[in-house]
């Protein structure tokens, strides 16, 4: 029963692209056909070769996902360093607030981001259009670091002083290698995030840059069901490789995580 | 002396974790700290190893103040209750990272490595995983870690407790051995007399912050300072009585001593007491088998007295019995 | 040991300075820029006037309403698929059928809310993949028979877009959680003899729940204030308030950025605090206390 159920979930969350991966190669898909017939691949010369935005837009995706990658990181394990390992003032504001920005209404945020940025002149810049996608992806890093640095046992930490670890070294040496499944994992979702992020890239981004999703908007917009089906297809594959790559880097470091939070 | 701790006081918010303790303990000798969980006791280490400042008091080592000496440039060892090996190094690395850390050559590395695998007899575990072993190996993994830049003083963290009765025997044998042969100092934590009993030269009793006796272990046994101490180290007896030239009266009799006059207190443990079958004066009242020995609770109507046999002397309950105090080394607490 | 004392503070600046620019900022941007204080445009000076002519509108109160439809039903069904699948998951004892579930979910997960919006317009459409099924087992005679799914008034779907890409969130959020008690208390349940439902009602939801709220939180917010599913799927009238934002937002008319931008301050703080009220009452829900 219960495997019925979880086999039949699976079909409905795969059948969808089933149909869009035959919508990206056959092009006759007249009422009432169920399945589109007759196989070509102009969709994919027209969306992919002879797309002069393809290239640059997908150049700009992946640089803006990774810079808004790392700068997530970065900023997820200061402060969950900070949540975990330390007193402040404030602790108790920043520990509540922290996932503020994702139970704020995208719309009402991303307006009011969008009048700090015209003043800071950030407008049609890169930098304006990470630090916006910073802002949704930060909570899901300090999360997960969080809970990695709960599951480094603090006198491990100890353990690294006594045998003459300055705090550099033992960063560096010991909780870094121990959090880092963490960070492929804060990675890879804040590439995502950015990767996927259609209306802050826009309105930051102006018609100034260009990326994947908002090349890929007008595309939806007008229900070009091949081209669309087309750049669709390599979107999510592009995700999907993301999403393999840090399983299986983060893979080859789970025996420590069985050890580590046993 | 080799450790010297003067006038420790640490408070943590309101609660006073250690209050003005002091103790030293000699080039090459093992000391336990024995007290309650939740006395202080691994707040001494983390002081003595800098993990921790305390409020007030100095930490001598080798005569010189190190209050101001920051942890990793102490040289002092330090075993945690939990192994701690870092998951992500093999045995061989866990070893070998404070040597790295230090920064010695790599012949001296190789050299040292081999003389702890030895030593802690975990030859052939180089290359596995901290995962992989089991928890007594990784507790001896532990120790050759911490003992690998040649520290001269070592601080244990009730390091067997995780281990079951026999392991902790045997480590503790270890231990000693270990001791002996690199001369170590060693400041030994634990709640289990007995293992602090076996392995200690001296034992200090911390209890309430304070450092209640610090002594040899024989003298920690039998001659403990006050009822707390004597009560901690294990079932006890306390006769109230009177000296009066050279006898000492109390409800179980007159017995023959040299201490002062005065009003006294009788200590004795129990197994110091031997039950004769054929005497009269006292009955049986309870009795407990714990395997090797039997545990009677014997009295007059007034006193009762625990007295631990071993098993093959039964009695029963309700039987009239006498009882034979050691004839000399009486110990006597002042007061009632 | 003054410079420790420094490292926490040192530590936490990056999101504090994020957040307090950039929230902070903003909302005190556009309250600004609401009480209709924007040099730019030669306007100076503060009147709550745009806050009025906002809310009196006719579209106000009912493009709120729908858009709290929206989201809450929408949250509502992915919460509710969610926990049964993560439920049915963990108390699943097939690996082969545990995995194909989780790269299911998870692929479902990495879909973009623009590319869902694609999906829905491929089956839900009145010639889309279900109109044909429909047509070819004879239940409708032409396209215009087929109900309108989307671009309709009962928002289907916008909601089928909602969760479709918030099941996944809910449920492998939720099952992570679930698998650890599972481990712990899993077995102690089973021996105590209740049964299947009464397992998950009693000792799961129970001690998951601050998971479950959190991730449904999160779904009900992102229906709230979303923009291309809202923007693109959306019926003539009424319109989500995100949706209707937008509209006023490009209107080329640069006297309405007062108005936009009140209505923008309301969404802020009304939808935050609807955001807030259904945490609240979910929480109240599984937990019988808040």
């Amino acid at each position: 029963m219960k495997k019925t159920i979880l086999v039949f979930i699976s079909l409905i969350m795969i059948f969808p692209m089933l149909i869009v991966l035959l919508l990206s190669m056959f092009s006759y898909y007249r009422f009432p056909l169920i399945l589109p017939q007759h196989f070509t691949n102009t969709f994919w010369k027209t969306a992919v070769v002879e797309n002069p935005l393809f290239v640059s837009s997908l150049a700009n995706s992946i640089v803006l996902a990774t810079c808004n990658g790392i700068c997530s990181t970065v900023v997820g394990i200061m402060t969950a360093r900070a949540l975990v390992r330390h007193e402040f003032m404030g602790k108790r504001v920043v520990r509540m607030f922290f996932t503020l920005p994702l139970f704020i209404p995208a719309m009402a945020l991303f307006l009011g981001v969008h009048s700090v940025m015209i003043r800071l002149q950030l407008m049609n810049h890169c930098s304006g259009i990470i630090l916006a996608h910073m802002l949704i992806s930060v909570p899901y890093g300090i999360n997960i670091f969080i809970s990695f640095f709960q599951g480094i046992n603090r006198d491990m930490e100890d353990v690294g002083k006594t045998l003459g670890c300055t705090p550099i070294t033992l960063f560096s040496r010991i909780v870094l290698p121990l959090i880092m499944p963490g960070i492929y994992l804060s990675f890879s979702i804040s590439f995502l995030i950015s990767f996927t992020e259609y209306f802050s890239t826009f309105l930051i981004g102006g018609g100034n840059i260009i990326t994947f999703s908002t090349m890929m908007y007008p595309y939806v917009h007008n229900g070009d069901l091949g081209n669309g089906a087309v750049l669709g297809i390599i979107f999510i594959s592009i995700n999907v490789g993301i999403f393999y790559l840090t399983e299986y880097l983060s893979r080859k470091k789970l025996k420590i995580d069985s050890y580590l939070f046993e | 002396m080799k450790i010297d701790l003067q006038n420790i006081t640490k408070q943590y918010g309101e609660t006073m974790i250690l209050d003005g303790v002091s103790i030293q303990v000699k080039q090459g000798r093992l000391l336990s700290i024995l007290g309650y969980s939740g006395a202080g006791k691994t707040t001494i280490l983390k002081i003595i190893s800098g993990l921790v400042k305390q409020d007030e008091g100095r930490v001598m080592i080798n005569g010189i103040d190190i209050s101001g000496c920051p942890v990793e440039k102490r040289n002092i060892g330090y075993v945690f209750q939990s192994p701690l090996l870092f998951p992500h190094m093999t045995v061989e690395e866990n070893i070998r990272f404070g040597l790295e850390i230090k920064k010695w050559d790599s012949a001296r590395t190789q050299a040292r490595i081999a003389q702890l695998l030895e030593l802690l007899q975990i030859e052939g575990l180089e290359k596995r995983m901290p995962s992989m072993i089991s928890g007594g190996q990784q507790q001896r993994v532990a120790i050759a870690r911490a003992l690998a830049p040649e520290p001269e003083i070592l601080l244990m963290d009730e390091p067997f407790s995780s281990l079951d009765p026999t392991l902790r025997y045997e480590m503790g044998e270890l231990i000693k051995e270990i001791q002996e042969k690199c001369k170590l100092t060693i400041v030994f934590v634990t709640h289990d007399r007995n293992e602090s009993l076996a392995l200690s030269h001296e034992i200090a009793i911390l209890i309430d912050g304070k450092i209640a006796q610090i002594d040899n272990p024989k003298n920690i046994y039998y001659r403990p300072v006050n009822k707390a101490v004597a009560r901690f180290m294990g079932s006890c007896n306390f006769i109230p009585g009177k000296i009066e030239a050279g006898t000492f009266y109390s409800s179980i009799g007159a017995l023959k001593t040299d201490e002062e006059d005065g009003d006294k207190t009788l200590f004795i443990r129990p197994e110091q007491i031997r039950i004769d079958a054929e005497g009269k004066g006292f009955i049986i009242k309870s009795c407990k088998s714990i395997g090797k020995e039997v545990i009677y609770t014997i009295g007059t109507e007034n006193l009762n007295l625990t007295v631990e046999t071993l098993g093959y002397e039964i009695f029963f309950v309700g039987q009239q019995v006498g009882l034979l105090f050691p004839q000399d080394g009486l110990y006597f607490m002042t007061g009632a | 040991m003054a410079h420790k004392k420094i490292i926490p503070y040192l530590l936490i600046l990056p999101i504090v300075l994020l957040y307090g620019v950039f929230i902070g900022g903003g909302l005190v941007g556009i309250i600004q820029e609401s009480l209709g204080h924007i040099p730019i445009l030669g306007l100076k000076g503060f009147t709550i006037e745009y806050y009025s002519t906002a809310i009196s509108q006719n579209y106000f109160l009912k493009s709120l309403l729908y858009s709290i439809y929206i989201a809450f039903t929408a949250a509502v069904i992915a919460t509710v698929l969610g926990v049964v699948i993560a439920y049915a998951f963990v108390t699943c004892e097939n690996e082969m059928v545990q995995r194909v579930v989780k790269r299911a979910l998870q692929f479902g997960l990495i879909i973009p809310y623009l590319y869902g919006v694609f999906l829905a317009m491929i089956l839900f459409n009145q010639t889309g993949f279900f109109a044909r099924i429909a047509y070819s087992v004879g239940a409708i005679g032409e396209p215009a028979s087929f109900p309108e799914l989307i671009f309709d008034r009962k928002a289907v779907g916008i909601i089928w877009v909602f969760v479709f890409k918030g099941t996944p969130f809910v449920s492998l959020f939720v099952m992570n959680v679930m698998g650890r008690i599972g481990n712990t208390y899993g077995d102690v349940a089973k021996s105590l003899g209740s049964g299947s439902l009464t397992i998950l009602r009693k000792i799961y939801i129970p001690l998951a729940s601050n998971s479950i709220v959190w991730a449904s939180s999160i779904i009900f917010a992102y229906a709230l204030g979303s923009f291309e599913v809202n923007y693109l799927l959306t019926s003539i009238s009424p319109v989500p308030l995100s949706a209707k934002l937008y509209s006023l937002f490009i209107h080329p008319d640069l006297t309405v950025i007062p108005q936009t931008m009140a209505l923008s301050v309301i969404l802020f703080i009304i939808g935050g605090s609807v955001v807030g009220l259904y945490s609240v009452l979910l929480s109240f829900l599984l937990k019988g206390r808040i």
